[in-house]
């Protein structure tokens, strides 16, 4: 079972790396989400599988081959700053969108290493949401 | 000596003060810093005289063997004497200079400054204190030469300056680092001759302390910064050029002499390069039109003298060194002072437009002419004694003496041109083609040259006084071994007395062939092509070029070549670390059997994932992503991992509504363009290897059984520690909290950054009263209300059965803002806000204000951060961590709603 | 004691916390927020002390033992790293009140700002490797949140660099740390240094260290991996890009110092590759910024080359060695986070960053060209500010033990480092002004700004001249780096049940 997960992992890598090398910043985010899914998997392989119950210990006893809870404990904890992490990747990807009028990935680089504009002379609108 | 240095400091920050409040008077109040040192010098002078030495020390960094150490020396006391006394001297002359200038205040600062630098420089026994000083000269002299900054001119000169001398300096600095291991000696004084000599570090050492000097002194091939930093003002040239900055480097190779001046290579080098930048410098000289370039470059060519006079090491040599340093200080001041003087009077320092200056200035032209015939090595005057000790100490020096004294004859013979340019021409002869009407100038600026001027005269007049009182031991400082000094103007008809005739000789007609020597000196063409400044130039520019050409490779604004180079140097490191410890690996270890529930689970996954890589609508790509996180969680669920499962999937849920929401505003993603196929090529290479590079170093990590007891020790105390059966949950809020504690701050800090974001995006507020339901269904509303409150409840029970069955925190929030995402999709944000009561941002800060408080009570009641309380009332097992997973649930629960409403809002906008 | 030690963290987490619940309110939150970051320099500033007399402070979170609960270890080093990174914490906060009329001042500034001081912290105190990967997400998603404050299309542009490359470092050193656990069974740095002392490493585990240090060298943005840094730098608010200029790099290199001394406290093979890197690290730093023409891509790619100056003393790997890399590691945060505030206020008063609209700020605001001076020469390695110091340390251990090319880099570099500097401050501060003096502006309310730059440039000057305590507090952090049993034996020793 462990080598298929690790194939597995690999498999998903790949796929994740193809993802994050495409022109499309959309494409991108997935990528993220997709290595994020395949790391997470690798994770909980390094604990070994070949458990017959999960980690319960409900009346005081130790089932015999219950699963490793720690790389389950961190794989959870993982998930959930995918997730948040995911989220935030979103929020630029829709932000450069309306900013920047493509996803296309280069293009919307590019503009960093464009020359810094001039500071206006007037401070800016304050802004921030309320 | 420290009061010395921090005295002038001292009057270095009070001068910008002083000279707002008295204007250009102030000089002469700043000018008592100086003079007081100088005071202090001369009164030292018996001491040092008499074969002592005045030390001083401070700790400065022990760990370092670094010390504020300083020594009073013969030498030192010369270049001390000659540092304060014509810093006075200058500081006086500037006041008057530069009285109308805006900045008089921070030049006095810079001058003083440097001052400081440079007596720190001279006086310094400890080898880092001296390096420390060194660099401070540095420093302030760039801020000198750059001192007129809008013209582009300085600013190339200044930086020129500190790019030579700083460089030089670190090359200085690992030689004296360098020296000082391998003397294990961090004090001149404690540097052993011996321990040197024949040592296989000598002669990095002596390279690397002889690039630091030859940079300072402007050694051939560095001389070129220093006739440009003539674009510094007057007084700066006259100081710098004449007694302080340049000689520096001079100043330190005699100091090392005796160290250094063994049998080995240092005389030769010092011989020869002096050699080469004293004929360099003199031809150079006399080609120039401008008064203080051609200062500037008879300054050179001292210098190449000085160091080969340090190269010989004979008796004579020496003491033609100490004699000429002095001779040369002082006129040279004297000189520089007296051509800004011209120059202040007249407006030009052009030779072609000069002469006659002396009915206008007498004064100045009186300094000039004893300068000048000190200059010009004519007796009685102090450059005559130097000019015959130079002769016999290279003559002593052996075969390649004839040679360098021939050298030195040239030189001479130059230097006598040269000073005939700047006195007969500038002040004698015909009258000068002036913009205005000279007139003679103001006191502090014909007093430094005339006294400069006169103190040469007599020195050289009564040449007991210096030879008992200064040369003597200052000789005996630079040797080796003790030497006897003694001094004269007359010793009979000797091969010195002959070349010194013949030196005369060769400067008069010089002088009176200048035009012929200048014309033919211009044919060289190559000479002057690779002695200017062209090689800097052009030298800087391939530099630029250079860097420019490298960070292109880097500043290329191209997230997927960053991404590429990223992945490659990733897949490299990891396989380069398999493959070598390929040997080590006892192959795959422990390997269960395949679970069919968990292979549907892998095909799942990949097949999804790579749906999502090659599908272009949108609708599709969101369902086949999903597809690929069902799968993961059906995996985890035949892996026994149920928590992580029921987390996947409601993150997956959330992750598709997510994107569904942002892509439906988004083109399709057809519309980009599509790649070449070259590049498309590459891409996938890159991709496939690193997914080799992933399953590699997986497997490679399962290569034996999983060591140590952690899952054992977790799965024995989960219940009686932690009371709760759910071991992944014990460990989530109560063995590793810390962990979730970060968790949820990511959580909620990424719900911040989100929403500020998207927040961003709105016209203000504008959105905020609108709110339209995102079904249309009637139909569907009906059925969302009971269900999202029955997700409620559903959260509710999962947080609190978290501990003992598959739930717990996390997934319980995650479930509850699954039903508000319901609410707010079918009746628009603005009623879930309103049931929600709070703003989202507010609960997820309570979430986290929870969970630290209950670490806090396990702080407050005495044991560590987190650890748990317990109480049982009734039999029910309450205890802080299920308020730390109460904390939990509110955090993420407030992050995503937060975000949420605000991706719903922004829609609107 | 037990709250000391998991003070770095609590403070600026409470501060966030505060500022969350009341953050209706800009006002109280700004206060709050310099309030805590003043609170976490004293924290600092205390743990200093503490670890100044030789403790170890150790604890098990939870009370559980190591290795099953996770520890918090503050050595002399951590300590240190608090330290600094409260200085650092308020110099920005106060810094920030000066909203410069960029609109990403404002309230959200101090909530991410607090956010980023607790992951840093986080990352200093940890004794699991774990832990340590979620504190870098803490500081990750903080920093994400403060490049792209204020919006606009070049901030996301920016941004977009910076995001994703991050992430796939940090996605790396998760599966690093799930690897590493895998193959050692252990999460936690103590033990994991016992078992490598004991050889008992095995290859699976060797590899997941290699790939973490990889994930700390993106970070900490070494070559050939630090394309992230000046890609996305100058595109923040001006507070923020110092902040970032000053910590986060460095936690990169904090936590490869950590790993590697734990893991392998003798020269080795990583060593060696460590010195290649640092010593390429610094050329193609200094070489790049030389090749700008803006004030904060110069002082970025800087930030590139000063870092390969760390790692040269821990790729040396005698205890001078790393006492330099300690050494500079304090200073270099000062004097660069320093050097963007100089930066940004130079920007503002000649209204643009690229150094061909600017100039004539030498004339018109000198006390600004001094401040300016101090970190510049300072970085440059001059004599007698901090990083002469530093520098020093680091050329007199290569040549110690004869490594003669990195002891030659690391002083050409500093040659190079003195040329961008001096380009700086030709082009914005002697050159008169392209638009005439007129053109220059006078914002008014930067005394704060000013107040901040010249608190850092004094701190620079005293660890010059003061160089002394300084430099017996690095030796004797490196004296517990060389040796990691005081480490071990603090964990060990912390109890837990």
């Amino acid at each position: 079972m462990e080598i298929v997960a690790a194939l597995t992992v690999g498999a998903l890598v790949a796929i994740g790396i193809w993802l994050l090398l495409d022109r499309n910043l959309v494409r991108v985010v997935l990528g993220v989400v997709v290595i994020g899914n395949a790391i997470n998997l690798g994770v909980l392989t390094a604990g070994r599988f070949g458990s017959r119950a999960a980690a319960f210990v409900a009346q005081g006893e130790v089932p015999l081959q219950a699963a490793n809870p720690l790389p389950q404990a961190l794989v959870l904890t993982a998930i959930v700053i995918g997730f948040a992490l995911f989220v935030f990747a979103l929020a630029v990807l829709k932000r450069t969108w309306e900013t920047h009028g493509t996803t296309e990935t280069d293009r919307v680089t590019a503009l960093a290493e464009e020359p810094a504009p001039d500071l206006p002379e007037t401070p800016l609108r304050p802004g921030g949401p309320a | 000596m420290l009061n010395a240095v921090l005295g002038i400091a001292l009057a270095m920050a009070f001068a910008p003060v002083l000279s707002r409040l008295l204007d250009d008077r102030a000089g002469f109040l700043l000018a008592l810093g100086p003079f007081a040192a100088f005071v202090w010098f001369v009164l030292q002078v018996p001491v040092v005289a008499a074969g002592g030495a005045v030390m001083e020390s401070i700790a400065w960094v022990p760990a370092l063997d670094a010390a504020l150490a300083f020594r009073l020396d013969g030498l030192s006391l010369l270049f001390a004497l000659l540092v304060s006394g014509i810093g006075t001297l200058i500081v006086l002359y500037a006041g008057a200079y530069l009285s109308d200038h805006h900045h008089l205040g921070r030049f006095y600062a810079y001058l003083l400054g440097f001052m400081a630098s440079m007596l720190g420089l001279v006086l310094a026994d400890d080898l880092i204190a001296m390096f420390v000083f060194w660099e401070l000269t540095s420093i302030s002299s760039y801020l000198l030469i750059s001192f007129q900054h809008e013209k582009s001119d300085s600013r190339r000169a200044a930086l020129q300056a500190l790019l030579i001398t700083g460089g030089g300096g670190l090359a200085l600095l690992a030689g004296l680092i360098l020296l000082g291991a391998a003397a294990d000696a961090w004090q001149f004084s404690a540097l052993d001759a011996e321990a040197l000599d024949g040592h296989a570090l000598y002669p990095a050492i002596i390279v690397l302390v002889l690039i630091g000097c030859f940079t300072k002194s402007a050694q051939l091939p560095f001389h070129l910064w220093l006739p440009n930093a003539m674009a510094a003002p007057t007084p700066v040239s006259a100081y710098l050029h004449s007694a302080t900055m340049v000689k520096a480097g001079v100043y330190l190779l005699a100091r090392l002499n005796p160290v250094f001046g063994g049998p080995d290579g240092w005389g030769t080098i010092l011989v020869v390069v002096g050699a080469a930048t004293a004929l360099v410098g003199a031809v150079l000289a006399i080609r120039q039109t401008d008064l203080k370039r051609i200062l500037a470059y008879t300054t050179v060519t001292v210098l190449g003298q000085l160091t080969m006079l340090i190269g010989t090491n004979t008796t004579y040599g020496l003491q033609a060194f100490v004699i000429y340093l002095l001779a040369h200080s002082l006129y040279k001041g004297a000189l520089f002072m007296a051509v800004g003087a011209v120059d202040h009077a007249t407006g030009t320092r052009e030779l072609g437009r000069l002469g006659g200056l002396i009915r206008y200035m007498p004064l100045t032209g009186a300094a000039v002419a004893l300068a000048a015939f000190s200059n010009a090595g004519l007796p009685p005057f102090f450059g005559f004694i130097a000019k015959e000790f130079k002769y016999t100490g290279l003559i002593e020096f052996g075969p390649l003496g004839w040679l360098t004294a021939g050298v030195m004859v040239a030189t001479n013979a130059l230097l006598l041109t040269a000073a005939g340019l700047v006195f007969i021409r500038t002040f004698l002869g015909r009258q000068g083609r002036y913009l205005r009407e000279p007139h003679e100038v103001s006191m502090p600026m014909w007093l430094g040259p005339m006294v400069l001027a006169i103190g040469g005269f007599i020195l050289g007049a009564f040449n007991n006084l210096p030879e008992v009182w200064l040369v003597n031991s200052a000789v005996q400082a630079v040797s080796r071994g003790p030497v006897e000094v003694h001094l004269y103007l007359w010793g009979g008809i000797t091969p010195a007395l002959v070349a010194s005739a013949l030196t005369v000789a060769l400067g008069a007609l010089g002088y009176v062939y200048r035009y012929e020597v200048r014309h033919r000196l211009a044919r060289w063409r190559v000479f002057w092509r690779i002695s200017g400044d062209l090689i800097w130039d052009r030298m800087l520019k391939r530099i630029f070029v250079f860097a420019g050409t490298l960070a292109s490779n880097f500043q290329h604004g191209s997230l997927r070549r960053h991404m590429t180079l990223l992945v490659l140097v990733a897949s490299a490191t990891a396989l380069f670390g398999v493959l070598s410890m390929a040997g080590s690996f006892a192959g795959v270890g422990s390997v269960s059997p395949l679970s069919p529930a968990g292979l549907a689970g892998c095909v799942l996954a990949v097949g999804g994932a790579a749906g999502a890589a090659v599908m272009k609508g949108r609708l599709a790509l969101v369902a086949a992503l999903g597809l690929s996180g069902l799968g993961l969680a059906l995996f985890f669920l035949a892996a026994n991992a149920p928590d992580v499962a029921i987390t996947q999937l409601m993150v997956e849920t959330l992750t598709v509504v997510f994107l569904a929401l942002v892509l439906r505003r988004m083109p399709p993603m057809g519309v980009v363009g599509s790649r070449a196929p070259r590049v498309r090529r590459i891409h996938a290479a890159v991709a496939v290897l690193f997914g080799l590079t992933a399953a590699g170093v997986v497997i490679a990590a399962l290569s034996q059984p999983l060591p140590g007891d952690i899952a054992a020790w977790y799965l024995a105390n989960s219940l009686p520690g932690g009371h709760g059966a759910n071991v992944v949950n014990v460990i989530l809020v109560d063995f590793r909290a810390l962990d979730t504690l970060g968790e949820i701050l990511v959580v909620a800090l990424a719900g911040l950054a989100a929403a500020t974001l998207l927040g961003a995006g709105r016209g203000t507020g504008a959105a905020r009263h609108g709110g339209r339901a995102e079904f249309d269904s009637v139909f569907l509303r009906q059925g969302v209300k009971p269900l999202a409150g029955l997700l409620l409840l559903v959260s509710l029970v999962l947080l609190w059965r978290g501990h003992n069955l598959p739930g717990g925190g996390f997934i319980g929030s995650l479930v509850a803002a699954c039903a508000l995402v319901l609410l707010a999709l079918a009746f628009g944000v603005p009623l879930a806000r309103r049931l929600l009561r709070v703003s989202p941002a507010w609960v997820s800060g309570l979430g986290l204000a929870c969970a630290v408080g209950a670490g806090v009570i396990g702080l407050l009641g005495g044991g560590q951060f987190l650890t748990g309380g317990w109480a049982f009332p009734g039999g029910l097992p309450l205890g802080t961590p299920l308020l730390f997973d109460v904390g939990v649930f509110l955090t993420v629960f407030g992050a995503v709603l937060h975000m949420l409403f605000r991706l719903l809002e922004s829609e609107e906008a | 004691m037990s709250g000391l030690l998991v003070a770095p963290v609590l403070v600026p987490l409470a501060t966030l916390i505060l500022c969350m619940l009341l953050r209706r309110n800009p006002g109280v939150v700004a206060a709050l927020s310099v309030a805590g970051a003043a609170l976490l320099t004293l924290v600092g500033l205390r743990l200093v002390g503490l670890a100044g007399e030789g403790v170890i402070l150790a604890g098990q979170m939870g009370g559980w033992q190591a290795p099953y609960g996770i520890s918090l270890v503050i050595d002399r080093l951590s300590a240190a790293m608090v330290a600094i990174t409260g200085v650092i914490g308020l110099a920005t906060v106060v810094y920030g009140l000066v909203r410069e009329g960029d609109p990403a001042g404002g309230r959200d500034f101090h909530l991410f700002v607090q956010g980023l001081l607790t992951g840093v912290c986080g990352t200093f105190i940890t004794g699991d490797v774990f832990n340590l990967y979620v504190w870098f997400e803490v500081l990750l998603i903080a920093s994400f949140a403060l490049i792209v404050l204020g919006d606009g299309a070049r901030r996301l542009s920016g941004t977009v660099v910076y995001l994703f490359l991050n992430l796939l470092a940090t996605l790396l050193f998760l599966l690093s740390a799930g690897l590493l656990y895998g193959a050692t069974g252990t999460l936690n740095m103590a033990e994991l240094a016992q078992l490598s002392a004991a050889g008992e490493i095995p290859a699976g585990g060797t590899v997941a260290v290699v790939l973490m240090l990889l994930a700390f060298s993106i970070k900490a943005a070494l070559f050939p991996v630090f394309g992230w840094l000046p890609a996305s730098y100058h595109v923040a608010w001006s507070p923020v890009s110092a902040l970032f200029a000053g910590l986060l790099t460095k936690v990169g290199v904090y936590a490869l110092i950590r790993i590697v001394t734990l893991v392998w406290p003798q020269a080795g093979v990583v060593h060696e590759v460590l010195l290649w890197v640092a010593c390429l690290t610094m050329l193609v730093g200094v070489l790049g910024a030389a090749a700008q023409t803006e004030v904060r891509r110069i002082l970025s790619f800087h930030i590139v080359s000063q870092v390969g100056y760390m790692v040269l003393g821990l790729a040396l790997a005698t205890p001078l060695a790393l006492a330099g890399a300690v050494f500079y590691l304090i200073h270099h945060i000062v004097v660069k986070a320093n050097l963007f505030f100089i930066g940004g206020l130079a920007a503002r008063m000649a209204g643009s960053e690229r150094l061909a609209a600017m100039g004539g700020l030498y004339a018109r605001a000198p006390w600004l060209a001094i401040l300016f001076a101090i970190p510049a020469l300072s970085l440059a390695g001059i004599p007698p500010l901090s990083g002469f110091w530093a520098k020093f340390v680091l050329v007199k251990a290569s040549l110690d033990i004869g490594a003669w090319v990195a002891a030659a880099v690391a002083l050409v570099t500093g040659v190079f480092t003195l040329l961008s500097m001096s380009k700086i401050w030709n082009e914005a501060f002697l050159k008169a002004h392209p638009g005439g003096a007129a053109a220059l502006r006078e914002p008014a309310g930067l005394r704060p700004a000013f107040a901040v730059v010249a608190a850092l440039a004094a701190i620079t000057v005293l660890i010059g001249l003061g160089a002394g305590p300084v430099m017996d507090y690095a030796n004797a952090a490196a004296a517990q780096l060389a040796d990691p049993s005081g480490y071990i034996g603090a964990v060990r020793g912390a109890g837990g049940q």
